[in-house]
């Protein structure tokens, strides 16, 4: 046992923040020594973690979320009132990551704000001409960066969308019949208002099962609402922090999918739990095969999380609801998806139980 | 996740089961003396629905309301179709007698006891309160059933004492304290949710408040338990007590009667019986709830020792139907004005105001004041035996008295073997005299004889020095037929005819503060109840010059009797009457019936309870249950007995696998000590009711229990990375699981009461629990 389980650091990661040496953020790589293990990735996780509450109080939870879709490679959908922090938790992410390959020319982060007369050659990039050398070439869209916050999603044509949808699930893009590669970390936050939906076209749920999780925003609590007022126009202290740099980020994937351990009866929970949803009489249409390869990293990230090298019934618990919520439909009338999947994972976490407790 | 702990679910099956079982037992126990079988079968049926379908309801999350309407509009569709079909003429010609009664059951048991059942069952899931409800039914089917048994009715319940009496034991009682106590605390324990020492006690003291209060709300008083002193004890101090009634005899005046209203043959016999004929059981008992209050001392066997002497006529008589005596008849008799007379003691000596048992030893030499202890008592000469006809019967006295009662005019009394000391505080064989002929075959006698010497004519004769008694005598015999003018029986029949027209039977009032209660009865209201009615007619008797004496006892209203030969005597049939004494003749009975009475008839004897006393009197100590196949058919003894092994298999089976369980973890190798480590300890919480939740992950039980073992989150994520881990590296050392294990152990001991830890000590189920 390689990892040992240790207690949640500080916030502020300020241990990590004593120890290296260099602080600057455009320096050369102070943790470029390597990921070698669940323990390094976990103090990067960390640091990212520090990273984005330093930015965004009382939000915990989703940056949790955020922590694991973006170690789990996956993409999140944040629903949410404007106004509640969504481009702020965005953007401290894409800081937080550095370029360690300044020569690709990607940036770290960037933003797109989607309207109806949005164009996908506006996403994706352009063919331009080059009137110097007499050819075409391609110019890059603002997908082309680490971390791409999707403003609104839901405001723009269905060919927009599609176009933003296959650079996710692809991880390319396709102009004039050449396809470009989008960088390794790609990574989308989208976000969309749940009211207010005159004039907005909603995704499908072909397109909404390619975003790892789809997280509900609550508003946060008072004194957290109190402490952004306090805080508010402050100067910031996260240039203290160090930023992690993209390979680190690519190796801890790696590590997370090959150290931690998801044992037959987990994966036969999660497969009876989709499986119990799909029959439920309550829903239309139930979860896709892909979402449950897609969770499977993402359990395993939150394991990695709580100091595990191997997956448990309670990160199934926990994750269940924001993997599948999303990608269901239900049955007319029946509004509470929550609670339709917090009954159909009873029976196999059940059995799950009892399996641990039974032996092979 | 630990929302969902605070929810109240569905009940784990065994528990449904163990209800529907419950529910099964009280609902036999409530229904077997009052539903046809059809309808007890649809009960069973219906309990297990109902408890199938709200476990079903709970698990589907039905909501509250739904359930309720459902349940609600089962039963009212349940209870109309089934009074429609027992008032529909239509339908009840179609079905028959048979068919209607039948489906009339099964409509209500099945499908109104269905609806109310689901809602009761859905609700108990749903909130503690209901729960409690439950365990509230449960105790009232067993008490209600037993409350039965009181008031010596020692044949209730059936079921349960016949076979008791075909093992041999004939005092049910302890058998029925067992059970109850038993039954009581198997649903304190069954019902009792868990989790709080709080609710765990109020659901106790509901489950124990339901029964005192059902016991004492149905009936107060339980006679049966009033202690009984040796019988021949109480006889040998008779002799005493009779002097000490010179002052008072007024308690066995008192003892006087109760019913005998109704006894008036030729008025109630047909009329009043038919319609308060055919109330059951149940509702006897009830009206046994009385005025009369509990003390069975006031009755004709308290004789004269009790001893408030200013009151000549005591308190009003008992009320009880307590069991007095039974008597077996070994001849045919049918009593011809239909009421028996079993005779204790006379009253003759006048006493200043009213009439006393004579001690002096020279008078009412007819009648036998001893028991025979070793040999036959017999009675002085009657006149003329020719006239009677001899009747052998036997006593066998439930309670103490201080004389023998014995039937009509006793001849002679022997002892007798007492087949059943535990039951029966005296028995003896009697040989009475009893009278065939009609009275008016007895016209044209004198009252005294001639032969009878001045002093003996005199006490029978002598009445209150007040003239009104013999200015109304006159009156009424006014108008006498000048052709019996001067016959003394003529003259009685008359007087007796007068009371009986004008008197008014009635227990509310007793004259008690009157210096003469005889006078303040005849000449005031008239209303009164035997006591009144007898002296009353004795002093007209003797103003007239004929020999009369109150006789005190038992008189037994056999117009509703279905026959047989044995005859049960209740504490509320005592009775006072006149007797008159003809020559050539001697002494015969000359009660008075009243016509007015605001008195309910005499309560119909309980046939079973009378023919099984009589069984034992005769020697059957199964009280004729063994050869009865009606009572047989039912084998209670050998239900009894699978059920007892079964359930002793099942406690060594359910302990075993406890023990078991407990000790694996000390047993098993490294590889599995993990599991078995687990089980221990999930065992241990489940014994006092923690158990996780369904849905619940072993992580967040471990959590919720963290205040009680903190280190119990540290074994579960052993045991997790045992069996979920990698499996290379999976190989936690049993030593770690073990010092875990010891750990948790020891902040259990340390953080859980001991009365808690006890109690999961002896739960035999909790391991069954474990999820």
């Amino acid at each position: 046992m390689s990892f040992a389980p240790e207690s949640e650091p500080a916030p502020d990661a300020s241990d990590a923040l004593a120890a290296p040496p260099a602080v600057a953020a455009a320096a050369p790589t102070p943790t470029a020594a390597g990921i070698h293990g669940l323990t390094d990735v976990r103090a990067l996780a960390e640091r990212l973690r520090g990273w984005m509450r330093a930015s965004v109080m009382g939000r915990d939870d989703v940056i949790e979320l955020i922590l694991i879709a973006v170690l789990g490679d996956g993409h999140v959908l944040l629903e949410d009132y404007p106004g509640s922090g969504k481009t702020t938790l965005a953007n401290a992410l894409g800081n937080s990551i550095f370029d360690d390959a300044p020569d690709d020319g990607i940036p770290e982060f960037r933003r797109l704000q989607f309207t109806p007369d949005l164009l996908p050659s506006d996403v994706t990039g352009v063919m331009v001409f080059d009137i110097e050398s007499n050819t075409f070439h391609f110019r890059r869209g603002p997908v082309f960066a680490y971390v791409v916050l999707v403003d609104e999603i839901n405001r723009t044509t269905p060919k927009v969308q599609a176009a933003l949808l296959e650079a996710m699930a692809e991880k390319q893009v396709t102009v004039d019949n050449i396809s470009h590669k989008l960088d390794e970390l790609f990574f989308v936050i989208a976000t969309q208002n749940p009211l207010d939906a005159v004039g907005t076209y909603p995704l499908p749920l072909a397109q909404l099962d390619r975003f790892l999780f789809k997280i509900r925003m609550k508003h946060i609590d008072r004194d957290s609402e109190l402490e952004v007022l306090r805080t508010w126009g402050l100067p910031r202290e996260k240039k203290a922090l160090p930023k992690v740099s993209r390979s680190d980020v690519l190796s801890a994937r790696r590590i997370i999918r090959d150290q931690v351990f998801v044992s037959q009866p987990v994966q036969e929970c999660l497969v009876d739990i989709a499986r119990a949803l799909r029959e439920d009489r309550r829903v239309l249409q139930g979860v896709s095969t892909r979402s449950l390869v897609l969770a499977i990293p993402a359990l395993q990230t939150l394991a990695m999380l709580r100091g595990r090298d191997f997956v448990t019934p309670e990160d199934i618990s926990r994750l269940v609801v924001p993997i599948f919520q999303h990608r269901m439909e239900l049955v007319p009338g029946v509004e509470d998806v929550e609670l339709v999947i917090r009954e159909n994972v009873k029976g196999p976490l059940d059995a799950l139980a009892r399996a641990t407790l039974r032996g092979a | 996740m630990s929302r969902d702990a605070r929810h109240l679910g569905a009940e784990a099956i065994p528990v449904q089961i163990v209800k529907v079982i419950v529910y099964l037992g009280a609902g036999w126990l409530i229904l077997a003396p009052l539903a046809t079988p059809v309808g007890i079968g649809a009960a069973g049926v219906a309990v297990v629905i109902a408890s199938v379908l709200a476990g079903v309801a709970v698990r589907k999350r039905l909501r509250p309301r739904a359930a309720l309407t459902l349940g609600a509009g089962a039963f009212a569709v349940g209870w109309l179709a089934s009074s429609l079909v027992r008032n529909s003429a239509t339908l009840a010609g179609g079905l028959g007698v048979e068919g209607t009664v039948w489906t009339s059951d099964a409509l209500f048991f099945g499908v109104a006891l269905l609806g109310a059942l689901f809602s009761v069952r859905y609700l108990a899931q749903r909130s503690r309160l209901v729960s409690v409800l439950e365990a509230a039914i449960a105790v009232f089917s067993v008490v209600y059933t037993f409350a039965s048994h009181r008031y010596c009715q020692l044949n209730q319940p059936r079921d349960l004492v016949d076979w008791l009496l075909e093992q041999g034991i004939s005092d049910p009682q302890p058998v029925l304290y067992g059970i109850g106590t038993a039954v009581m605390l198997l649903a304190i324990v069954m019902f009792m949710r868990r989790q709080s020492a709080w609710k765990t006690l109020f659901s106790m003291a509901v489950a124990i408040g339901v029964g005192v209060g059902v016991y004492f709300f149905i009936e107060t008083d339980n006679l049966c338990n009033s202690p009984k002193p040796p019988p021949w004890a109480q006889k040998i101090g008779d002799e005493g007590e009779e002097k000490s009634a010179k002052d008072d005899q007024d308690g066995d005046p008192a003892g006087g009667q109760d019913k005998d209203g109704d006894g008036k043959p030729d008025k109630d016999q047909n009329g009043g019986g038919g319609g308060k004929g055919d109330k059951d059981k149940d509702k006897d008992d009830k009206g046994g709830k009385g005025q009369g209050g509990g003390d069975g001392r006031d009755g004709p066997q308290g004789g004269g020792g009790s001893g408030d002497g200013d009151s000549p006529y005591g308190k009003p008589p008992p009320n009880s139907p307590q069991p007095v005596a039974v008597v077996a008849f070994h001849d045919d008799y049918d009593a011809k004005d239909q009421v028996l007379y079993f005779r204790q003691q006379v009253q003759s000596r006048f006493d200043q105001t009213h009439l006393s048992v004579d001690s002096s030893g020279k008078y009412d030499k007819d009648v036998i004041t001893t028991y025979p202890t070793t040999g036959p008592v017999t009675a002085g000469p009657g006149e003329n035996p020719d006239l009677f006809t001899t009747l052998p019967t036997s006593v066998y006295l439930l309670a103490d008295h201080p004389q023998p009662i014995s039937l009509g005019q006793a001849a002679e009394l022997r002892p007798l073997d007492n087949p059943n000391p535990d039951l029966f505080v005296a028995s003896y064989d009697v040989t009475s005299y009893v009278l065939p002929e009609r009275l008016d075959r007895l016209l044209g006698r004198k009252s005294v004889p001639d032969d009878w010497d001045e002093a003996t004519a005199e006490h029978y004769t002598e009445i209150p020095d007040d003239p009104r008694y013999r200015a109304l005598s006159d009156e009424i015999l006014r108008d006498i037929d000048l052709r019996f003018y001067d016959d003394d029986l003529m003259k009685a029949l008359l007087i007796k005819e007068w009371l009986e027209k004008h008197g008014y039977y009635t227990l509310k009032e007793t004259h008690t503060d009157a210096t003469d209660p005889t006078a303040s009865f005849l000449f005031g209201t008239l209303r009164g109840y035997c006591v009144h009615f007898a002296n009353a007619a004795v002093f007209l008797f003797r103003s007239q010059g004929i020999a009369a004496r109150v006789a005190v006892g038992y008189g037994v209203d056999t117009s509703k009797r279905a026959g047989g030969s044995n005859l049960l005597i209740l504490g509320n049939m005592a009775h006072a009457w006149p007797e008159i004494h003809l020559e050539g003749v001697g002494w015969i009975t000359f009660d008075v019936y009243p016509e007015q009475s605001d008195e309910p008839p005499q309560q119909i004897v309980d046939q079973s309870l009378e023919s099984m006393l009589g069984e034992i009197a005769r020697k059957d100590p199964t009280g004729g249950r063994a050869d009865d196949p009606d009572a047989a058919a039912f084998p209670f003894g050998a239900i009894l007995l699978v059920l007892g092994l079964l359930a002793a298999a099942l406690g060594v089976a359910l302990y075993g696998v406890k023990v078991f369980r407990r000790l694996a973890p000390l047993l098993t190798g490294e590889r599995d000590k993990h599991r078995w480590a687990m089980r221990a300890i999930l065992d241990t919480f489940a014994d006092v009711g923690v158990v996780r939740q369904r849905g619940e992950t072993r992580e967040a039980f471990a959590r919720r229990v963290a205040d009680v073992t903190p280190t119990f989150d540290a074994l579960t994520m052993a045991h997790l990375r045992a069996a979920l881990g990698h499996p290379g590296a999976s190989a936690a050392p049993g030593a770690t699981v073990r010092d875990l294990y010891r750990q948790v152990r020891a902040e259990y001991r340390h953080k859980v009461p001991l009365y808690r830890r006890l109690y999961g000590a002896l739960n035999p189920i909790g391991w069954l629990m474990v999820r």
